[in-house]
Parts: structure tokens; C-alpha cells; sequence
């Protein structure tokens, strides 16, 4: 009986080790989540928006990343507009259609497609398959064509992949400014920003792009919370020191502070040139 | 049908009236209890563990809802039920947990029909039923009349074991004069429009497929024909066949009838009943003439092969194959089938199909090959002679049926001593033994049968015939002696401890020339042998001496 | 975000998004030519004499594209901080019957309307209501799923904005 109670007191305390060591982890994933401005609270989406809104002054990551070289960046085209929420109508069935693409948790790769481009069938083939897309977690594919005006109806019905939804919209290419098709912009939910954008010939080189391009996001977004601000101290050292090298006549731009470490005066024979500093 | 029996609300005891004014018309207290009083056991744990899973945390990207709602479905469900899908009309059973109501006819001693104390509230319809044969299924829902007097339960039943008086929901065509409704007591299942089922009821239809399966041991449908009742246990358009193409027709021999679908046909006579072939297989059986042609009528429908290697259905008189791995497809017909199952089949001597039937090239038999041979049957006297292994590959390396063996004339023989056999040919013998399998033919096999064949003391053929390097002759070497045959001398053979003497002095390119008698019996000398320029004694110590 | 199809019109607040459909009615000569129909004259798509109105289905998640009339397909993905309002018209012969008295649509709703029954098909934790009633002269049944009954208090102010932002103008 004494064996039995001690042995389940020790199954108790490692189970309780267990609990904690669990709520150890949790509590630092939460901490992470939070860093990367995907906490739990209701609170933190709007700090980490607006902490990302607050480094809009340096670089922006997807737009000024130019994902395909031969692509034009958005900035550059004139008529994006932004990032639009999608309205349009279900193809064959008249549904009306609206879309959140902002303000939402999830992030949403809007695919721009047609009936008829040769290189859009690929897409649409790939569409059908669901899980060898491997989507990021977390991430809605919604694809898009022009509405019934400017596309078969029918034909857009036919290729509609089951798994997702597709939505004519001629005001979304509009909004989006969409070059041609086959198009792809993937958008980040809470914020409503671009990740990335682009194209290619196929959904394994779209995403390899987009995957590129988030990662930038993410490595430029930690570049902008990393800055820090210069202690006092250093910064009234290195005015002091521009004073005392301005007045020596060494001014800013002067050869002699760009002269390598490396170059010993003494041990080095003499360049067969003029010397510069004559 | 007439109108169930409506107990009409009492105002003065109406319960929930200020919900009522806002437009809730669900009878109330809620009745919202889990109804798993009278659950069993494993009922409960898996509701629990259903809930841990899904209940606290559900995301909408998890999977694990979906998992326990079929682990439920697996824990209570009928085995039979679960892994035999094409079974009756393929219908699906039902849990405690999973949320659905129960049909009628479980809940109400076997009527498909609202039980007294409800009454028909709405309906939703489910397209491409196979209970329905195919066509759209109606689901009637019986809701309980206010107040209401049954409590939340599970059916009991141990297929459709779903609840009964829990779902305090309405779709709401029907008796729209009757505003208060308990929960859904049971579901009619029915074929018919609802608006005929119950005048009551309107046309505004809503749908819902997820419930195009739901199903009761109960409930049964008399899908019409024997190819519908057919096409409705495989699934219906939604199953293996796919949809409609060619409504069912006469065959036009008399006996038979067929329906076309997208995946395949399904064909019926009195005798062999409706069967299915499709894919690959039903191109086969067309090659193969149909049903009015030697196959006959389907007799099953598909099956593995017990090496998993094929799909297969027999027919009347032969059998459709396919390949699975190369998706090629075959049909073995009449005497050709029969001859193949008697070698063993598909994994007897001559293994699988390689082709269909088809004339022989010099047109005097049809023939089917196989990988390990050939089966021919013979258009002078219908004879079905199949040759394999060793002995099909010397045919074919001395022409086939196009040189000097012809055709088979009969299947291979085995030797008495169990060593070897032969098959004999138009022109000749081809003999096969652990020295290889080699063709014999005019005055050398006329010889050999003569001595004895295999059983004579020059044993089973080693080689086929060689010609002798002066052209005037040829010969053949057994295991145990070698047959020297020219127009000059004749067939003799030599053998024992003569031919090897005879073969180091040069045979028949010797000075002694072809041999024109046997080896005689014992004289003087010793035992003699004759050829074209002298003769030979062996002694009884075997030295050989040149007479 | 605007929503505006057959009659019924919303402005969907932040974070919404919907979907109004109304569904074919059955063909009456089958699309292949070769369908069989029933004795009573059911196709494997319904009956000929089946009237379709539009359902119009609101939600603060993202909607699949496969969804029964009453959102079955959308709420087996709802989590907890998810509502889904399903707004689906009946025929006029419903209209203004003791079932869909009450005029106009919901306002007011309270936790107190919902309950763990009344759901289409129970699911754990989520809770449900069925409102029935007649706007601008057609009947609707508005369902109201919350993907959690605990957190009514949170969702039910982005409900009562969703409907108060929905007008139904007479056909």
C-alpha cells in the first residue's frame, strides 16, 4: 500500500513537471507571438500595425522588394490604389461575393487569373489540388478573374477550382492595377499591406517568390524594431570629436579617413604613382 | 398523405412569449441537455473526448473535429454498415454525437412517418440520392408541438443511434399557421415532393447535401429495375458508374438488357443477374463482341485477382482483365479461356495476356499470346493445342508455324521418366529435358521413335540437327549416342563408347564415313559396327579396333 | 464593404465578409438529355416545381465555397470569436403568417435568444437562433450561429451592427 502511494506521488510530481514545463513553453511562444506583433490580445494587432505603420519611414517590405525583376514594383505603377477588399460575383451561379482581404487575421493571396491565357491553365490545374499547394499556415487563396463582361462566364465556372473560392471582379484588377494575368499579391490580414507580389510561370515558382518576399517582410520588420537609440553619453562623444577633427582642418569627406588599417607606411615600398596626399 | 395530428398551442400557457415577439418561436425552456443519459459507455468517452478536441479550442483549420465525430461514428456504427460502402444504397450511419436527428422510422415502431405529439414543420432536400434512386431525397422534419412533451434522447438504435427531440431547429415551409415548435422529434426520409406529402407544405426549397448519404437500417426504396437497383447499390451518379448516358434498353438478342453510364455499363439477363463492367474492361469485352459474342453475358462484377495484380470480371464463357499496373486490358474467351485456366491461369505456364485473340499471320488458326507462350486454335479441326516454356522458344527459333514444325498438333506430353516430354508438330517432335528443348524431324525422328525415343539408350536430345561438313548429311547428339542420317547410309546411330572414338577421329568426315548399321551383336571380334568405307569391333574390354 | 444582390442590401462592418446566393432550379429536360426522373417527376437535382429564393450568408471568418441553405459547411470551420448570419427568404405565401409575424428584421438581440439546441446541427460550445419574420413584404428566417455561446457578450454588437447595416426592399 505505502509502495503504491509513493509511486503515485511520483507520477503526480512528474506530471506536474510536465504541466509546468508546458506552461513554461506556452508562455514563451506567447512571448513571440507578441514580438512578431501576432499576439493574442485584442491590443496587440493594433500596437503591432500600428508599430509597423510607425516604420513606414524606412524601407517597405514587398513593395520596394522587387520580387520579379521583370515586373514593374508597385510603387512604380501608377494605378494601384492600395489594397481593395474583394466585390464581385460567384462565376455560373450569380452569387453575389464580398471578400475581407483587410482586417482580418488570416493573410490572403489574391491570384489573378483568366479563361483564356495558355500559361493560366497551369494555376487553375494546380488549384485543384488543394494540399499539394502547401499554402502558408494561415493564408486564404482567393482567386479572381474579370467579371462577366470581359470573361466567359461558363468557362470561368468550369475551371473554378472546388477548394477555393473565385470571384469576377473587373473593379479588382482596377484596384489592384494587375498587369496581365497570370498576377498574384499576397496581403498581410491585420495590416492590409502587400507581402508580395508577382508572377510566374508556375504555382511552385509563385510561391517560392512569395515565400521570398514575406521572409523579407518579416527580416525587415525585425530590422525596424531592432534600432535603438544612442545613449546620451556616446552621442555628446562623437560631436566633441567632430569638432576637434574639423578644427585640425580634417573635414568631412577628407581622404585620410578612409585610409585602410591594413596599409603599414613604413614596411610597404612606395606606389609607383604620385602620392595622392601631394 | 393526411395531416398529422397538430396539438394546437395554448395561448394562455405559452411558454417564452417575449422570444415570441422578437420572432423566436422555439419552444422554451431550451432543451439543450446532451442527450447521452441513456448513452452507452463508449458513447459517452468518445462525446467527452469530442469535446476536449473540438469543444474549447476549435479552429477552423483543425482537423480533430472531423476525427472524433468519425471515431464516434466507427465506435457505434455497424461494421458491415462502415466497410461495405456499395452496400443496399450505401448509406451511412448516424451517431449520438454527431448532431444529426434520427429518422422516423427508428424512433416510431418502424413508420417513416411523424409520430403523434409533432408534426410536419419544414423540409430540405439532398440532390443525387441513391435511396431515391438516384434523384433528389426529401427530408421531412417532424418537429414536437408546444408544449413539448419528449426529452432529449439518443435513438437507440445501433446503426441510426442519432438524437431524437434535441435540435430545437426548423426549417419552416410548413404549418407556417402553427408559429411554436419544440425540438425535431425525427425525420421522414421520402422520394415524393414534400408539398405532395403534405399540402401544407410550400415549394420554397432549401438544401443541404452533406446529408445525401444519412441513412437507417429502416428505411429501404424499391429502385425499380434490376440494372436501377443496380446502378443505386453502386452509388448512383455519385458513385463508381457516374452519371447517366444511355437509358436502359434491349440488348436486342432476346435475353438481355443494358444501361450505359459515364464509367461503364451495367448488363442483365434472368440468369446472370445485373453486373457491372467497366473502364478498360468494357473496351475489351466490345473487342471481344459483346454480349452477343463469345463472352457472353457478364456473370460478376469487379474483382482483384488474388495476386492484386488485376481487375477482373468473368463473363459467360471467358473472363476481362486489366492490368493494373500497366493499365492494358484483355479478354480470354471461349476454348482459348478454358485451355488457359487449365495450365494454370494467370499464374500457370503461360502466365498473362499479352494481346487479345487474333488470326495467325499465315491465316489457318487464331491464336493468343501470353508471356510465357501461345495459344492456337486450329481452323481444320478446331482443336485448342497451347505451347509454353522451352518448347515455345525452339518453335519460335525454327520459324513458328511458318517453318518446318508447322503447327502444334497436341498439347506437351511428359516422359514416363519423369526426365522431360515432348510435343509433336505438323513436321515433327520437339523434345525438352535438362539438356534444353530441341526440334527432330524426318528420318533422324523416325529413327529415334524407332529405338525407342526417350526411353532408348540414346536418351533426350542434346542439340538440334547439324549438317555434316561435306553437305551430304546431317546428325543429332543425345545425351547418350548421336544419329548420323544420309541418302547414301541411311540413319544409324552411334553411341556408347563408340562415339566419342568415332567423334575425335572426325565422324562422319572420318575415314570411316557415315555409319550404315548399328552397333551389332557380339561376334568373334567383339561387337561390330559398319560404315560407308569399313568397319569397326569393340572388344568386351572396349578396346576399338578398325577392321 | 457593400453587399447588394436580389433585394437585400448590406454594409458589412470591418472584418465581414458575405455571400448572397439564390439557387438554380432544377432543369426540367435534365443537362445531359438522358436523366431519368422519378415517377413523381424528381430529377437528381430536385423537382421542376421548386421555388429557390435567395439566401444571403454574413460572416466575420472567411466563407467556404461549398455551404448547405443554413451554413452547414461554414459552421463546422467557425472558432470561437466567429458569428455567421444566415438571412433566407421564403416564399410570399409565408409572408405575414403567425410563423413569420414579426415585422422587420432583428435589432435587439440578447445572449439570452441563443441556445446550444437551436442549431441546425448541434456542435459543441456553439449556440444558435432562429428569428423568423416579414420585411417589405417577404418572409426571412435570420439564423444567428456564434461560434461560442460563452462569448455572446463580444460578438453579438458586431451581429446587431451587421443587421441593423442590412435593408430588404419589396421584390
Amino acid at each position: 500500500m505505502t509502495v503504491i502511494v509513493v509511486l503515485l506521488a511520483a507520477v503526480v510530481a512528474l506530471l506536474a513537471l510536465l504541466v509546468v514545463g508546458l506552461l513554461r513553453s506556452h508562455a514563451e511562444i506567447l512571448k513571440r507571438l507578441h514580438e512578431l506583433g501576432a499576439g493574442l490580445d485584442d491590443g496587440s494587432a493594433t500596437a503591432s500595425a500600428a508599430a509597423v505603420g510607425a516604420a513606414g519611414d524606412g524601407p517597405r517590405p514587398g513593395r520596394d522588394f522587387q520580387v520579379m525583376p521583370q515586373m514593374p514594383s508597385p510603387p512604380e505603377r501608377e494605378g494601384f490604389g492600395g489594397v481593395a477588399d474583394l466585390v464581385g460575383t460567384g462565376p455560373g451561379t450569380g452569387e453575389a461575393v464580398s471578400l475581407r482581404v483587410t482586417g482580418v487575421e488570416h493573410d490572403t493571396i489574391v491570384a489573378f487569373l483568366s479563361s483564356g491565357c495558355t500559361t493560366c491553365q497551369r494555376f487553375w490545374d494546380a488549384f485543384r489540388k488543394p494540399r499539394k499547394l502547401a499554402l502558408p499556415a494561415g493564408t486564404r487563396l482567393v482567386v479572381v478573374t474579370k467579371g462577366a463582361e470581359a470573361e466567359s462566364e461558363s468557362s470561368v465556372a468550369k475551371l473554378a477550382p472546388s477548394a477555393f473560392t473565385t470571384v469576377m471582379s473587373t473593379q479588382a484588377f482596377a484596384d489592384y492595377d494587375v498587369p496581365g494575368s497570370p498576377y498574384f499579391v499576397q496581403v498581410h490580414g491585420p495590416s492590409g499591406r502587400v507581402r508580395g507580389e508577382g508572377t510566374g510561370p508556375d504555382w511552385d515558382q509563385v510561391r517560392s517568390l512569395l515565400g521570398q518576399a514575406g521572409a523579407d517582410t518579416a527580416l525587415a520588420d525585425r530590422l525596424a524594431g531592432d534600432v535603438v537609440p544612442k545613449p546620451d553619453a556616446d552621442a555628446e562623444r562623437e560631436a566633441r570629436i567632430d569638432r576637434e577633427l574639423f578644427e585640425a582642418g580634417v573635414e568631412p569627406g577628407d581622404g585620410s579617413l578612409y585610409a585602410t588599417p591594413s596599409e603599414p607606411a613604413a614596411d610597404v615600398p612606395p606606389a609607383a604613382g604620385p602620392d595622392p596626399r601631394d | 398523405m393526411s395531416l398529422p395530428t397538430a396539438t394546437a398551442p395554448d395561448p394562455a400557457a405559452e411558454r417564452g412569449a417575449p422570444l415570441a415577439a422578437a420572432g423566436i418561436h422555439r419552444d422554451a425552456p431550451a432543451t439543450g441537455a446532451a442527450p447521452l443519459g441513456r448513452a452507452t459507455f463508449a458513447q459517452r468517452v468518445v462525446q467527452r473526448f469530442s469535446d476536449a478536441l473540438a469543444g474549447r479550442r476549435s479552429s477552423r483549420r483543425s482537423f480533430l473535429t472531423k476525427t472524433a465525430v468519425v471515431g464516434s461514428a466507427l465506435a457505434v456504427g455497424p461494421l458491415d454498415f462502415i466497410l461495405k460502402p456499395g452496400t443496399a444504397y450505401g448509406y451511412l450511419c448516424g451517431t449520438c454525437t454527431d448532431g444529426w436527428t434520427a429518422f422516423c422510422c427508428t424512433v416510431n415502431n418502424g413508420r417513416n412517418a411523424c409520430p403523434a405529439g409533432s408534426f410536419v414543420a419544414g423540409w430540405w432536400k439532398a440532390d443525387n440520392a441513391a435511396y431515391c434512386c438516384g434523384s433528389a431525397r426529401y427530408i421531412i422534419d417532424c418537429n414536437a408541438t408546444c408544449p413539448t412533451q419528449c426529452q432529449c434522447r439518443c435513438g437507440g438504435n445501433s446503426c441510426d443511434n442519432r438524437r431524437t427531440c434535441c435540435n430545437q431547429f426548423r426549417y419552416g415551409q410548413c404549418h407556417t399557421e402553427i408559429a411554436c415548435y419544440g425540438p425535431v422529434v425525427c425525420r421522414v426520409a421520402t422520394c415524393v415532393p414534400p408539398w405532395v406529402y403534405d399540402k401544407s407544405c410550400t415549394t420554397t426549397v432549401r438544401t443541404d447535401n452533406r446529408t445525401t448519404d444519412h441513412g437507417a437500417p429502416c428505411l429501404t426504396k424499391d429502385c425499380g429495375s434490376p440494372i436501377a437497383k443496380k446502378y443505386a447499390a453502386l452509388g448512383g451518379p455519385k458513385g463508381i458508374m457516374g452519371a447517366l448516358v444511355q437509358a436502359e434498353h434491349a440488348v436486342g438478342d432476346g435475353r438481355g438488357r443494358r444501361a450505359r453510364y459515364r464509367n461503364g455499363n451495367i448488363y442483365w439477363t434472368a440468369s446472370t443477374g445485373a453486373r457491372e463492367v467497366r473502364a478498360g474492361r468494357l473496351s475489351a469485352y466490345t473487342t471481344g463482341g459483346g454480349p452477343t459474342g463469345p463472352l457472353g453475358y457478364p456473370t460478376r462484377d469487379t474483382f482483384t485477382s488474388r495476386d492484386g495484380a488485376w481487375l477482373v470480371n468473368d463473363t459467360q464463357y471467358g473472363r476481362l482483365l486489366t492490368h493494373k499496373s500497366s493499365k492494358k486490358s484483355y479478354y480470354l474467351a471461349g476454348g482459348i479461356f478454358y485451355k488457359h485456366q487449365s495450365l494454370g491461369g494467370l499464374t500457370g505456364v503461360l502466365g498473362r495476356p499479352m494481346g487479345n485473340q487474333r488470326r495467325a499471320k499465315e491465316g489457318r488458326s487464331l491464336c493468343q499470346d501470353f508471356a510465357k507462350g501461345r495459344i492456337y486454335v486450329l481452323d481444320w479441326n478446331w482443336a485448342i493445342v497451347a505451347i509454353h516454356g522451352k518448347v515455345y522458344d525452339a518453335h519460335q527459333a525454327t520459324g513458328g508455324v511458318t517453318g518446318p514444325l508447322r503447327y502444334p498438333l497436341a498439347d506437351q506430353v511428359a516422359s514416363a521418366d519423369g526426365r522431360g516430354g515432348h510435343q509433336s508438330f505438323e513436321g515433327g517432335r520437339i523434345y525438352h529435358s535438362g539438356a534444353g528443348a530441341h526440334a527432330l524431324r524426318g528420318p533422324i525422328l523416325d529413327k529415334y521413335l524407332a529405338d525407342g525415343a526417350s526411353a532408348s539408350v540414346l536418351g533426350y536430345p542434346k542439340g538440334g540437327h547439324t549438317k555434316v561438313g561435306d553437305g551430304a548429311g546431317e546428325y543429332v547428339l543425345f545425351e547418350n549416342g548421336g544419329l548420323w542420317s544420309s541418302p547414301a547410309s541411311g540413319t544409324w546411330r552411334v553411341h556408347g563408347r563408340v562415339l566419342p572414338w568415332y567423334l575425335a577421329r572426325g565422324g562422319a568426315l572420318s575415314d570411316l564415313g557415315y555409319p550404315t548399321s548399328d552397333l551389332g551383336g557380339t561376334g568373334p571380334q567383339g561387337r561390330v559396327q559398319e560404315f560407308q568405307h569399313g568397319s569397326i569391333a569393340i572388344a568386351a574390354d572396349g578396346t576399338i579396333t578398325v577392321l | 464593404m457593400r453587399l447588394d444582390s436580389h433585394g437585400i442590401t448590406t454594409d458589412l462592418p470591418a472584418g465581414w465578409e458575405g455571400r448572397i446566393a439564390l439557387r438554380r432550379s432544377p432543369d426540367p429536360a435534365g443537362r445531359s438529355g438522358f436523366e431519368t426522373r422519378s415517377p413523381e417527376g424528381v430529377g437528381p437535382t430536385g423537382h421542376p416545381a421548386e421555388a429557390a429564393f435567395p439566401v444571403a450568408h454574413l460572416a466575420n471568418f472567411p466563407l467556404p465555397g461549398d455551404r448547405g441553405d443554413f451554413g452547414s459547411g461554414a459552421v463546422d470551420l467557425m472558432t470561437a470569436e466567429d458569428a455567421l448570419v444566415v438571412l433566407a427568404e421564403y416564399g410570399p405565401e409565408c409572408a405575414g403568417t403567425p410563423l413569420f409575424s414579426h415585422r422587420g428584421l432583428p435589432s435587439a438581440l440578447r445572449p439570452d435568444m441563443f441556445s446550444g439546441s437551436a442549431l441546425q446541427r448541434a456542435i459543441p460550445g456553439q449556440a444558435g437562433t432562429q428569428i423568423w419574420c416579414t420585411v417589405a413584404n417577404r418572409a426571412f428566417c435570420v439564423y444567428v450561429v456564434l461560434g461560442r455561446q460563452a462569448n455572446a457578450n463580444r460578438l453579438l454588437p458586431q451581429v446587431r451592427s451587421t443587421l441593423s447595416a442590412t435593408r430588404i426592399s419589396a421584390r
